[in-house]
């Protein structure tokens, strides 16, 4: 038998134990549902991390995207840096060198100027100013030998400008004593006699058109204080005359001995050709006026005369200059013409009635020769009157007539004057009948008939009328009437020719011809 | 005197004018430069009046004892003659002052007897001797200038000194033809009583006991040597040896002995005031004086001449 109590307690037990149960189910229940309730919080909790997550990523992308062109950039600047600072040193050394040049050039300077001083004490009695010239060159060359030791131990930028700060001051104290040394200058002009300048001239009278263009070509122009009737170049000269700068002294021929001493010139500048300058001359000398009469005949003389002004004036670099760039155009323009075939019999005229005529021993025939043309009249000397049969006899196949300041306005009447003397047998002569008589006018005749600094540019001149084909042109483009407005010389860029002169030192020329 | 001042007071050279030379006259200091440009300007008036002085008195000299009116240095051909000799001494490069005055004064003296004789061979008569001397003038000047042109640079610009200019005279020539042209007007003063008596012909002046041929040989050496003494130094300036005694015979009339004194005055007027046009003309250009002294000169002495008729 089974005892009911036994089965009441097995009831109970069990109900104890299912609701033990039950209650654990309970707990495990709400456990659970805390636990997903959590478990979703968790999740969403993730979700807002993810979210967050996904932001800082980009962020830390952007971040990176950053530095790596911050990198870049730094990298780059640290590249230029490196640049500048190699460029630099170079910079340094470059300007270390020149400085070493420049040491080492004002130094032989030094050595030069005292050289000159020596031999100049030797020469001269009063010594006083020598030697104190003598003296501060002494000084001058000692603190060229301290720059040179600092030079050598300079590093830094800061060093080397000091350098040359006083290497600067160095240069200006040799040019001081160069301009002491300039003056008095001591000139033997054409005349053969001694001119002596004794200080800088600062009025200055020109009694010819070419040595007024000279004094304007070597910057001496601001010393200039009066000219002749036919000064006319540089341009400035007609403007400084009627603006009252530049007195007019009367006609080159015949200069105004009043109006040049009423002026109180302390140079007087003439030529040797023209004998009412040599009276004018020994008339100033009673004044002690110094007066110089250039040489004026050969195209050597033109060189000659603008070294003596430079060098009466204070301006002989200028002149050098100047000279040497003459030089170098002269050999341009000669090497243009170095491989005509010919060389056209050519005559000169500078006078129609009586027909005036240029033979040798005047730099218009120096020029004609290097124009390769043949002076039909070189066995003349000088200019000189010949018999208008002279011209048939002697068969030019060029005539160039400088007509400027004849009265003769059309080239015809040259060619009808010769007809009216020779009759028809004018046509005999090959320049007359190849139509080669040409008439010079304005600029044009002014170029030729001065021995001045445009002598290179008369030398073009008479290549282009002479040689036409090797500046490009044929013989009928050039008009009988030779003149600015209807004949425009060619520019050297314009011929193939490349042309390129240094000022200071030496003059070098390329020369590029095409065939 | 006045011409003087005037010749003094007057040039291309504005800041010298008739208040510096009162400033001066008063004492007061000038500066170097008008001081310098009045000495050049008293040189060249001194320079004029002695050309003035002597040729004008070659004139009158020659007038009288040619008995030719229109006797003057210029237009018997001694001016050219001495130009001449300039020329050839500047030719043969004998440029001092000695020289060229010895050939001027042989040029003068032998144009002279050139024209002499060749007028004795046309009859003689004051016209023949004067278109004689004209012609004989333009041949030696023609030649001068030949010579100019021929000689090219070595004399080229020579041309105002052929027409004559005392623009560039030098101070020592000018004094060195003083000497020579008081030396002619002192003779001819000395002398004048007998040249005087020439003028009632030669007969007379004989029967007077004048030496008739000595008397011409002085004269006309003492022009050709006040001319070449000018000629030297100024060129051939011309009329003035025409007009000078002319001016002066209209002022004092044909006496001898006081148209000399007159003639001393009235060239060195002539020539001083002829200079100041020739300066003041153009200015600052040279006019060769003896453009001056015919255009100024001719017709002033026609325009007398017709209105008093002398000699006619």
């Amino acid at each position: 038998m089974v005892n009911s109590k036994s089965i009441w307690t097995a009831i109970a037990l069990l109900a104890l134990f299912l609701v033990g149960v039950g209650a654990f189910i309970a707990k495990l229940a709400a456990d659970y549902s805390k636990l997903s309730e959590d478990v979703s919080k968790s999740y969403k909790e993730i979700g807002e991390i993810r979210e967050m997550m996904g932001d800082v990523s980009s962020a830390v992308d952007e971040l990176n995207t950053i530095v790596k062109n911050e990198l870049g950039r730094v990298v780059e600047k640290l590249d230029e840096l490196t640049a500048a600072y190699s460029e630099h040193s170079q910079a340094i050394s470059g300007i270390r060198t020149e400085l070493i040049n420049l040491t080492s050039e004002l130094r032989t300077r030094v050595e030069e100027l005292r050289r000159e001083v020596e031999s100049l004490k030797q020469e001269s009695a009063k010594n006083e100013d020598l030697e104190l010239l003598a003296g501060k060159l002494k000084e001058v060359e000692d603190r060229v030998k301290r720059i040179e030791e600092k030079l050598s131990k300079a590093a830094s930028l800061e060093e080397l400008k000091a350098v040359r700060r006083s290497l600067d001051e160095v240069k200006r104290s040799l040019v001081e004593v160069e301009k002491l040394l300039e003056f008095p200058a001591t000139i033997v002009d054409a005349a053969r006699s001694l001119v002596v300048i004794p200080s800088r001239p600062s009025r200055i009278v020109s009694l010819a058109p070419s040595a007024t263009e000279i004094l304007f070509a070597i910057n001496a122009s601001t010393q200039l204080v009066g000219v002749d009737t036919f000064s006319n170049y540089p341009p400035d000269v007609e403007e400084m005359k009627i603006n009252g700068s530049l007195i007019d002294i009367g006609s080159g021929w015949y200069p105004n001995v009043e109006k040049i001493i009423g002026l109180n010139p302390d140079l007087v500048v003439g030529v040797e050709s023209i004998v009412s300058h040599r009276t004018v001359k020994e008339i100033l000398s009673r004044y002690g006026i110094p007066m110089l009469l250039l040489p004026d005949r050969t195209l050597e003389d033109v060189y000659k005369s603008i070294i003596i002004v430079g060098r009466a004036t204070g301006h002989l670099k200028e002149a050098l200059n100047v000279v040497n760039n003459l030089r170098s155009e002269i050999t341009l323009l000669r090497s243009l013409v170095s491989n005509v075939s010919t060389r056209p019999r050519t005559a000169l005229i500078v006078w129609l009635s009586p027909l005036w005529v240029t033979g040798n021993e005047t730099w218009m025939h120096d020029l004609l020769v290097l124009a390769q043309g043949q002076n039909v009249f070189s066995n003349i000397s000088g200019w000189s009157m010949v018999g208008p049969e002279a011209l048939l006899e002697a068969q030019p196949e060029v005539v160039i007539f400088t007509a400027g300041d004849t009265g003769i306005t059309n080239c015809s009447t040259v060619i009808s004057t010769f007809r009216d003397v020779l009759g028809e047998a004018v046509n005999k002569i090959p320049a007359v009948a190849n139509n080669r008589v040409y008439c010079v006018y304005e600029e044009y005749n002014d170029i030729l008939v001065r021995p001045s600094p445009r002598v290179a540019k008369a030398l073009k001149l008479l290549i282009a009328l002479i040689h036409p084909e090797v500046l490009g042109l044929k013989p009928d483009e050039i008009p009988n009437d030779v003149k600015p407005e209807t004949f425009e010389l060619p520019k050297y860029e314009d011929l193939g020719v490349e042309q390129s002169i240094r000022l200071r030192h030496l003059a070098v020329i390329t020369v590029k011809v095409h065939h | 005197m006045l011409s003087v001042l005037l010749s003094l007071s007057l040039g291309s050279y504005r800041g010298v004018g008739a208040e510096e030379l009162f400033k001066m006259l008063l004492g007061e200091p000038l500066t170097p430069v008008e001081c310098a440009v009045l000495t050049r300007r008293s040189i060249r008036t001194l320079a004029a009046a002695v050309a003035g002085l002597g040729l004008g008195l070659s004139g009158a000299g020659l007038q009288y004892v040619l008995r030719n009116p229109l006797a003057d240095p210029y237009l018997l051909g001694l001016a050219s003659g001495a130009a001449l000799g300039v020329l050839i001494g500047v030719l043969i490069g004998r440029c001092d002052p000695y020289s060229l005055f010895t050939l001027a004064f042989a040029g003068a003296l032998a144009t002279f007897f050139l024209v002499f004789a060749l007028s004795m061979l046309a009859g003689m008569s004051a016209l023949a001797v004067i278109v004689t001397g004209i012609t004989v003038s333009y041949v030696v000047s023609a030649v001068n200038t030949v010579l100019v042109l021929a000689l090219g640079e070595k004399v080229y610009g020579t041309f105002l000194w052929l027409f004559g200019s005392v623009a560039y005279a030098l101070k020592e020539r000018v004094i060195q033809s003083i000497l020579l042209v008081s030396i002619a007007g002192c003779w001819l003063i000395i002398r004048s009583r007998a040249i005087n008596t020439l003028i009632l012909g030669e007969e007379v002046a004989s029967s007077l006991g004048v030496n008739v041929k000595s008397i011409r040989t002085e004269v006309v050496v003492l022009s050709a040597l006040a001319t070449a003494g000018i000629v030297a130094f100024a060129g051939p300036i011309g009329f003035l040896g025409l007009a000078a005694p002319w001016v002066a015979r209209l002022a004092v009339g044909s006496d001898f002995r006081r148209l000399v004194l007159m003639t001393m005055v009235s060239g060195p007027l002539i020539s001083i005031l002829s200079d100041v046009v020739a300066r003041v003309m153009l200015t600052p250009q040279e006019v060769p004086l003896t453009a001056v002294t015919s255009v100024v000169g001719a017709p002033v002495l026609l325009y007398l001449m017709i209105r008093r008729r002398v000699w006619g």
